[in-house]
C-alpha cells in the first residue's frame, strides 16, 4: 500500500516540484499551499507523513502540526525552513516533529529523510545497564557500515552510555558525518534529533572541508554542548582532496589527516582512555591493551578491511578481538598487532596493498637507538644550523640520502610553519621536535607547544591547488603530503598545533 | 648565510652555500633583487644547497619569472636530485630550467644574449 504525503507550503515551485518528485518514488502525495486548508484536507484523510513549511501565512507550520497530531497521532511531521534556529527546533521536537529539513535542500536529501521517517527506523539504539547486551549497537555499525564512507567502531561497555548515534550529509566532495552519544540521564527527549539537524543545518555549505567542520563545531558548541552533557564527534571527509578533519566534543580543534592513495575507505577504530571521551565507557582495547600515555586514536585505512566487514567475511566482533588480541603495553605494540592482524587477513583473500596503521600521540616512552628530541626556539635563530643536526640524527635511523632528504625537508616546512604562524611570534617559545623509529616507519612529531599557526589562517590545501604556480601559498603542507606517507596536524589555540608525519622506510642496506 | 656572487661575461652567478631554509631566503630574496636590479642573465648555483623550504622555492619561481619578463633569465646549476625531486613534485621544473653545470647553463644564454647585443649595435648605427 502506498504510503501517504501531505505536503503544505506557501511556495508553489518548490511545492509543486516537490510533489512530481515524490509521486515519482511512488507515494501518493497531495499538497496545498495554505495550512488552514490542508487541515481541513487532513480532517477528512488520512496521511502517514506531513510535510510542512515552518512560515506561512494564516497559520504557521507548528501549529499546523499541533493540530494535525491532535487528528492523527500517528502522523509523522517534518518541517522545511531556512530560517531553523536551535530554539525552533527544540520546540518542534516537542509538539512532535520528527525531522528538520534546511532550505535550500537537495532532493536527495528529502528523499532520505521521508525514507528514514517512514520505515519507522528502530528508536536509538539503548545500553543495557547491565552491559551484557549490545544488540542495538550492532545495528548501527551494520549501518554505518553500508552507508558511511569513515565510521567508528564504538562498544557501549556499560552503565553510562544510553543513545548512541550517528548521522551523515553527502558533499560535492565526500561527506560530512558525526557520531554521538546522550547519557541516560539526560531527560532531553529527542535530543538525537535536535543535534542531527544542527549538524545537518551546519554542513549546509559549499566549503572546504576544514571550513565546513569549523562550521559545524561552531554551531554543535553554541547550541549543544554548552547545554548539554553529550559527547560528539564530527568529521568531514573529502575524497578529492584525499583529507579528512575531524574534532570532538565541537571544539575548534580540526585534526587534518591526508590520506594514503585514491579511493582508500577509512575505518576508524576509537581506543580512547577516558581522556578522549568521545563515547563514554569505550571498551575496545582500553581493557586488554596498556594504552595509558595519550594516546587517542587509532587509525586503520585499509580498503580490503572496509571491503570485508560490508561483506560480512569480518564481524564488527572480530576487528573487537583483533584489537583485543594485542596484550603487550604500549602504542608501538598495539599498532604492530593491528598490523600483524591485518596481515593474518590475506588468508581470505580480500586485503590489497595500502593497509596502514596511526596511532597518534604517541609517547615515546621507550627510546629506540636514534629516537631523537630536540626543542627549536622561538624565534628561529640560525635554523640551517639545526637542520644539520637534524639530518645527523636522522643518518642514525635512516641510511638512504633519498629518504632523509625527504623526511627532513617535510619536518622543515612543518617547524617553518609553526615559527612563521606563531600567534605571538616574537614571544619566547619553542617548537618540539621527535624524530624515531616505529617499525618500519619514521613517526616525525613537530610541535609549537601552544604557539602554533592560528588555526583561522592555516595554509588550506585548496591552495595547493592554485594554478599559480609562483604565488602559492600552501606549498609546504602540499610537499609534505607528497613526500610523507601519512601525515596529520592537530591544532586548537591552547594546545598548540602537532604536525604528526609517518615515512615508511624500504631501505636497501647495500 | 655566505653566498658568493661573481660575473662571467654578462651573467652574474649567486653561489649560496648551505641550506636555503628560513631566514636564508631572505638573504637570497635580497641577492635576487639585487641583481635584477644590474643584470638581466642570472644563475644560482646550488651545488652546496642540500634543503629548499617551499618558500625558497617559491621564491626562486617567482625571480624566475621576474627575469624571464625583463626578457632575460635565472637559471639554475648542479642541483641534487633530491632538490630537482621538489621542483617536480611542486611542479615548478615546467618554470624553471635546471642545467648539469654552469658552462652548458651560460651557453643557454648565448643566443639570448647575442640577438641583444645586435640590436643594441643595429640601434645604435640607425642612430649614427
Amino acid at each position: 500500500m502506498k504510503k501517504r504525503i501531505l505536503l503544505v507550503d506557501d511556495e508553489e515551485t518548490l511545492r509543486l516540484a516537490l510533489h512530481e518528485a515524490l509521486t515519482d518514488d511512488g507515494y501518493e502525495v497531495e499538497n496545498s499551499g495554505d495550512s488552514v486548508k490542508a487541515l481541513e484536507l487532513a480532517k477528512n484523510n488520512t496521511y502517514d507523513l506531513v510535510i510542512s513549511d515552518l512560515k506561512m501565512p494564516n497559520m504557521g507550520g507548528l501549529q499546523l502540526v499541533a493540530e494535525l497530531k491532535k487528528l492523527h497521532p500517528d502522523i509523522k511531521p517534518i518541517i522545511m525552513t531556512a530560517y531553523g534556529s536551535i530554539e525552533t527546533v527544540i520546540e518542534a521536537m516537542h509538539i512532535g516533529v520528527v525531522d528538520f529539513l534546511t532550505k535550500p535542500f537537495k532532493i536527495e536529501q528529502i528523499r532520505g529523510v521521508i525514507r528514514r521517517v517512514l520505515n519507522a527506523a528502530p528508536p536509538p539504539p539503548t545500553s543495557n545497564n547491565n552491559g551484557k547486551n549490545n544488540t542495538g549497537l550492532k545495528v548501527e555499525y551494520k549501518n554505518a557500515v553500508q552507508s558511511a564512507d569513515a565510521f567508528f567502531i564504538a562498544q557501549d561497555a556499560a552503565n553510562t552510555t544510553s543513545r548512541v548515534f550517528y548521522d551523515f550529509v553527502k558533499t560535492d566532495t565526500g561527506k560530512a558525518f558525526f557520531f554521538g552519544s546522550v547519557p541516560d540521564e539526560v531527560e532531553a527527549e529527542k535530543l538525537d534529533v535536535v543535534i542531527k539537524t544542527v549538524f545537518r543545518h551546519s554542513s549546509n555549505v559549499v566549503k572546504s572541508s576544514a571550513v565546513m567542520l569549523r562550521e559545524i563545531n561552531q554551531h554543535l558548541c553554541n547550541n549543544i554542548n554548552d547545554r548539554f552533557p553529550v559527547t560528539l564527534f564530527c568529521a568531514v571527509l573529502d575524497k578529492q582532496k584525499q583529507t579528512l578533519c575531524y574534532s570532538m566534543q565541537g571544539e575548534e580543534l580540526a585534526c587534518f589527516q591526508s590520506l594514503p592513495g585514491n579511493n582508500n575507505e577509512i575505518v576508524m577504530l576509537e581506543s580512547s582512555p577516558q581522556p578522549l571521551n568521545v563515547f563514554p565507557a569505550i571498551r575496545i582495547m582500553e581493557k586488554n591493551v596498556s594504552f595509558t600515555s595519550d594516546s587517542k586514536i587509532v587509525l586503520v585505512c585499509n580498503n580490503s578491511l572496509s571491503k570485508g566487514i560490508k561483506k560480512g567475511i569480518i564481524a564488527v566482533d572480530t576487528l573487537k578481538n583483533i584489537l583485543s588480541d594485542s596484550i603487550a603495553p604500549g602504542c608501538e605494540d598495539m599498532a604492530k598487532g593491528i598490523k600483524l592482524q591485518i596481515e593474518g587477513l590475506r588468508d581470505l583473500g580480500i586485503v590489497e596493498k595500502g593497509a596502514a596503521v596511526m596511532v597518534s600521540n604517541l609517547r615515546f616512552q621507550d627510546e629506540a637507538p636514534g629516537d631523537f628530541f630536540t626543542a627549536i626556539p622561538i624565534p628561529l635563530v640560525n635554523y640551517g644550523e639545526t637542520v644539520k643536526l637534524l639530518d645527523e640524527k636522522l643518518a642514525l635511523m635512516v641510511k638512504d640520502d633519498c629518504l632523509r632528504h625527504e623526511i627532513i625537508t617535510s619536518t622543515n616546512e612543518a617547524v617553518v610553519n609553526a615559527a612563521s604562524f606563531a600567534y605571538k611570534p616574537n614571544e619566547k617559545g619553542q617548537i618540539s621536535v621527535r624524530m624515531c623509529r616505529l617499525g618500519d616507519e619514521i613517526i616525525v612529531e613537530v610541535c609549537d607547544q601552544g604557539r602554533g599557526f592560528d588555526a583561522q589562517k592555516r595554509i588550506t590545501p585548496e591552495a595547493a591547488l592554485d594554478n599559480d604556480l609562483t604565488k602559492k601559498d600552501g606549498r609546504g603542507i602540499f610537499i609534505i603530503k607528497q613526500l610523507m606517507d601519512r601525515m596529520a596536524v592537530q591544532s586548537c589555540p591552547n594546545m598548540g598545533t602537532t604536525v604528526y608525519m609517518a615515512k615508511r622506510i624500504i631501505e636497501n642496506e647495500n | 648565510m655566505k653566498i658568493e656572487k661573481y660575473e662571467i661575461e654578462k651573467v652574474t652567478i649567486l653561489a649560496p652555500s648551505g641550506n636555503l631554509v628560513y631566514e636564508e631566503t631572505k638573504d637570497l630574496e635580497a641577492f635576487l633583487e639585487n641583481v635584477a636590479d644590474v643584470s638581466p642573465y642570472a644563475i644560482l648555483d646550488l651545488a652546496n644547497t642540500k634543503y629548499l623550504s617551499a618558500k625558497a622555492i617559491g621564491l626562486i619561481a617567482s625571480y624566475v619569472k621576474h627575469f624571464r619578463d625583463n626578457h632575460g633569465g635565472l637559471k639554475l646549476t648542479r642541483v641534487n636530485k633530491n632538490l630537482k625531486k621538489l621542483f617536480d613534485i611542486t611542479g615548478l621544473h615546467t618554470v624553471v630550467e635546471i642545467f648539469e653545470n654552469e658552462d652548458i647553463a651560460l651557453s643557454s644564454f648565448g643566443n639570448q644574449i647575442g640577438k641583444l647585443e645586435k640590436i643594441s649595435l643595429w640601434a645604435k648605427e640607425a642612430v649614427a
